[in-house]
């Protein structure tokens, strides 16, 4: 695969340079987007559509898991990972029934590698 | 205070006394501890907690534990939101039920270390009394929202289901909808067979009223006299009027003899529907208003018949009621 | 010197919601269904000005929850929500069909504990993050009105004081309720705290 694009989208400013810098360090050759929400993701994917979305669940807005599942109906090639502080097995369970992969915040090194492996796999 | 004196006032306390150290062994264990565990101080000293009690692994109890030791947090257990957590017993020797809990956490600073110190209160009593006074107003709440006759739900009843249904469905934007009930002729029935005959005519019909709903769980509400309500939450105006038409039904042919009808030989109902996803220039009065106006055009119809309110619209000319049996 | 920067905000709100995550989880093992928190928004004000900014006359009727924290720095954690809220979240962890004004004594006991999950929750995950040590009190629960809220009555404040506000959004067995998460801290606290942020951060590498 050409270098790919992933669409990193979190309402917290933190939390997409924490993404961004750690991708950057495992797979520099990546090509970086952002959205602050699941609304402006949508948009962005309309015009640009990225091989890979990290999704946050809790956004002003449209959810994470809508946008998942929105994704998956349009872009079925879009590979997504979502990310989130709300751990529950009822997000979990949500996440797999829109039939996308999940890492618990916090965001560290070891999330986002484990991110990555998931959108590689 | 010398420690011998300290250990001394803990075993007088009423309520159970434990210190566990940094690696949660127990360290001080009151004499109520024993009195419900039927475990002594010698029994129990130097055993990590988790082993003395493998309940408590994965549950909130152990999680406090922890956090105390190492984030030096406290916390309450509460005997609402937690059960029973640890096997304690009035007479631990024959033992029956657990007793009811409120356990408090805090850290304490020991020897250079936190260790935890875990306060247990017998809630059993205040566990009771609280159950009894819970049934004891349930069953008097009950009373005070039934319909002495029919048994169904009275006015009141109504009334504040009207409120609570109301604005949930104002809130979540949807559709709520409202059956006027009204028996046909019911006066001609109690002039001819008596006011008696007319109170058991009255439950009869609630009966079977409530029995059609059983499936949706809907309850009914007596109005006034003879005239019933029954409120439908998410149910819009095609749903509500083809309940209404199956509670119609359902009375024609339970076969109530009524010989001074002038509809049929047997008790017959009118139903008048209405249903809306609330505006926010619609109010509950707007809900019975119009289900009142469907129930009167009913009742000019012909009577045993159901009609769903109709908004009136110029553009076609149809009137303002919809008949929608014909 | 009253003032948190863009991202120092952003930072709180994402460890908060960290917090609130956790706690989250721990609240729908006990309800054994979902529960959702989350704390949209954050704010910084004058302890004096509480009481107008977020009060109001919103509501009047209150149910709140303190925790003393002390360490790098200290910290009354105030959950709050108005009385009718704080009732309908207790009676659908005790019992969904019992009415709000059953509720007693017993119940407040419950709301404590539920205050104690949430706040511990939060304070821990700054600890977590911050690499820094809290000792933290027992909960305590008052049910008041808003003219009359003992934390925040004069004989408390001083000027040196300020208030991190958030609000909250509960969601339980479909049900959804807001309240406010305060942390009453004094000027020096409130520095310290963002020395903590500022630290994590440069840590992390994105400042």
């Amino acid at each position: 695969m050409p270098n790919p694009t992933l669409l990193i989208v979190d309402d917290s400013k933190m939390a997409r340079m924490m993404v961004r810098q750690f991708v950057t360090e495992l797979r520099p050759e990546w090509r970086l987007m952002e959205a602050i929400s699941g609304d402006e993701a949508l948009a962005l994917i309309e015009k640009e559509p990225p091989e890979f979305v990290s999704l946050d669940v809790n956004m002003p807005g449209i959810s994470g898991l809508e946008v998942a599942a929105r994704l998956r109906l349009h872009h079925p090639e879009i590979r997504i990972v979502i990310c989130t502080a709300n751990i529950q097995d009822a997000v979990r369970r949500a996440a797999e029934k829109a039939g996308v992969k999940f890492v618990a915040k916090p965001i560290t090194p070891t999330t986002i590698a484990n991110m990555v492996t998931l959108f590689e796999e | 205070m010398n420690e011998l004196f300290g250990a001394q006032l803990l075993d007088h306390l009423q309520s159970g006394i434990i210190l566990l150290n940094q690696e949660t062994q127990v360290c001080v264990w009151n004499q109520w501890m024993t009195r419900h565990t039927a475990l002594s101080l010698e029994q129990v000293a130097a055993q990590p907690f988790a082993q003395l009690f493998p309940e408590i692994i994965a549950t909130r109890l152990q999680d406090c534990i922890q956090q105390a030791l190492h984030f030096k947090l406290s916390s309450i257990l509460t005997p609402g939101l937690n059960l029973a957590i640890l096997p304690l017993y009035k007479n631990p020797k024959a033992p029956t039920q657990r007793l009811e809990q409120l356990i408090y956490i805090t850290p304490v600073p020991r020897y250079l270390q936190m260790a935890c110190l875990i306060q247990i209160q017998d809630m059993t009593a205040t566990v009771r009394r609280e159950r009894r006074l819970r049934a004891q107003s349930s069953s008097l709440i009950a009373t005070t929202y039934r319909d002495a006759l029919t048994g169904v739900g009275n006015r009141r009843r109504f009334d504040h289901d009207l409120m609570a249904f109301f604005t949930d469905a104002r809130s979540k934007q949807r559709s709520l909808a409202l059956l006027m009930i009204d028996i046909d002729d019911f006066k001609a029935y109690n002039d001819q067979l008596g006011h008696l005959q007319g109170d058991e005519c009255l439950t009869q019909v609630a009966t079977v009223l409530q029995e059609g709903l059983r499936q949706r769980g809907d309850s009914i509400s007596r109005y006034g006299g003879e005239e019933f309500a029954l409120l439908l939450p998410d149910a819009d105006i095609d749903l509500a009027y083809s309940i209404a038409e199956r509670l119609r039904a359902l009375i024609e042919t339970a076969n109530i003899p009524h010989p001074a009808s002038r509809t049929k030989p047997q008790i017959t109902i009118s139903i008048g529907v209405s249903a809306f996803i609330p505006a926010p220039h619609q109010t509950m009065k707007t809900l019975i208003e119009q289900a009142d106006q469907a129930l009167y055009q009913a009742k000019d119809a012909g009577r045993n018949r159901c009609m769903a309110y109709a908004p009136f619209d110029a553009a076609d000319f149809k009137p303002d009621v919809v008949n929608r049996a014909m | 010197m009253l003032e948190i920067n863009e991202l120092q905000g952003d930072a709180l709100k994402e460890l908060f919601n960290l917090g609130v995550g956790r706690a989250a989880h721990s609240l729908s093992m006990m309800v054994n269904d979902e529960v959702e928190l989350s704390t949209p928004d954050i704010l910084l004000v004058q302890a004096s000005e509480v009481v107008t900014t977020l009060l109001g006359s919103e509501f009047s009727q209150l149910s709140m929850v303190t925790i003393d924290f002390t360490g790098t720095f200290n910290a009354t954690a105030v959950l709050l929500f108005p009385e009718r809220n704080a009732l309908s979240i207790v009676s659908h962890m005790l019992d969904p069909h019992m009415l709000p004004e059953e509720l007693s004594e017993f119940e407040q006991e419950a709301m404590c504990e539920i205050g104690n999950i949430i706040l511990n929750a939060c304070m821990s995950s700054l600890a977590d993050e911050f690499q820094i040590e809290f000792e933290g009190g027992l909960p305590m629960h008052y049910f008041s009105d808003t003219d009359s809220l003992p934390l925040f009555g004069s004989q408390y404040l001083s000027h040196e004081q300020v208030v991190l506000l958030l609000q909250i959004h509960l969601t339980m067995r479909q049900e959804q309720v807001q309240g406010h998460l305060l942390f009453l801290l004094s000027v020096s606290s409130l520095n310290a705290l963002l020395d903590c942020v500022d630290r994590y951060l440069v840590r992390l590498g994105i400042q």
